[in-house]
């Protein structure tokens, strides 16, 4: 890990707002932060962190801010979208394409046996998870990335695991979105560099950003 | 930049205030560093650092690790949120969430 003081002198630094399940009793809640983090800060793309990574210059008069939304839950569709676009924020979408792929009456069984926390009672049916066609209608006004296939702990060193939470993620999205995305967060925030075997997963993937605990890392072009 | 100074005087205790909250319903500000690992930025980046957070931030490790007797992964990530819970808008963010669970 890097000296964080360091990093922040040295900058660039990136304002972040991390959510996972947007629930729909909390909507004034997130009307309220939204409209707030809209008042001062620019909407980011990943075409901004390009910019600003190439030129050295933020390219918008105001800093920028991104709503992340971790793990793919179908309320940041239904709650967190309507009220990013009202205030013309775009928000970053972390999906496990899994969970997305997972038939709807499996779903409580898939997220009870993985880090996935969902609120009781708030759809007549058993889906929890964004659906490909609401990742699909996301792509394009706001952000899809990857948030790995599962979800689950994969011990560093088991290869065909990496390949299947990292490299996998990415064939869901090229299958289902007509194109890989850029961006990915490792479960609980590993860095790039940490782990060879997952670094090697992550440039065969051929994602651009990878999002940890502390950094975002623009990756080095992949080696093919 | 803030109305809030960005250290509280009790930092422990924010610390434990903000750890305390339903981290899966509420919006958590936090800074992260972009790094470029492709070798093609051509210059050091314009006005890029924040030298005031940086400052914040060493005060803020150096008083946990004085009580602690160690910092922790846990314990920079709770840090770097305190201080971007109260830098981010004129007001601390958590104050927003901390609105609804007022109402409830």
């Amino acid at each position: 890990m890097t000296d964080p003081a360091t990093d922040f002198a040295r900058g660039p630094v990136l304002r972040v707002v991390n959510y996972h399940n947007t629930p729909f009793a909390r909507a004034g809640q997130y009307d309220r932060e939204f409209a707030a983090l809209a008042g001062r800060f620019k909407p980011v793309r990943e075409s901004d962190l390009d910019e600003w990574l190439d030129t050295g210059c933020w390219p918008h008069d105001r800093p920028g801010v991104i709503p992340a939304f971790y793990n793919g839950y179908r309320n940041n569709f239904d709650v967190a979208r309507p009220l990013l676009e009202r205030h013309g924020l775009v928000g970053w979408f972390f999906a496990v394409t899994a969970y997305t792929s997972c038939p709807a009456n499996d779903q409580p069984a898939f997220t009870s046996t993985r880090t996935l926390a969902t609120v009781d009672g708030e759809y007549d049916d058993p889906r929890t998870a964004l659906s490909w066609d609401e990742l699909r209608a996301l792509d394009g006004p706001h952000v899809v990335a990857s948030h790995t296939r599962n979800h689950t702990r994969v011990a560093l060193d088991d290869a065909a695991r990496l390949e299947d939470e990292i490299v996998g993620a990415q064939e869901d999205f090229r299958r289902e979105l007509g194109h890989p995305v850029r961006s990915f967060a490792w479960l609980f925030g590993g860095r790039y560099g940490e782990n060879p075997m997952a670094d090697a997963a992550v440039g065969r993937a051929g994602y651009s950003f990878l999002f940890s605990n502390f950094n975002v890392q623009r990756l080095p072009k992949p080696r093919r | 930049m803030t109305a809030t100074p960005l250290l509280p005087d009790d930092l422990s205790a924010e610390m434990d205030r903000l750890g305390n909250r339903p981290y899966a319903e509420i919006g958590v500000p936090m800074y992260l560093v972009l790094e470029d690992l492709t070798g093609t930025m051509p210059q050091p980046l314009r006005q890029a650092g924040d030298p005031e957070l940086a400052a914040a931030f060493t005060k803020a490790a150096e008083q946990v690790a004085a009580a602690k007797g160690t910092l922790e992964a846990g314990d920079i990530a709770r840090i770097i949120e305190v201080l971007a819970d109260r830098s981010f808008l004129s007001r601390p963010f958590s104050d927003l969430s901390d609105e609804s669970l007022a109402t409830k």
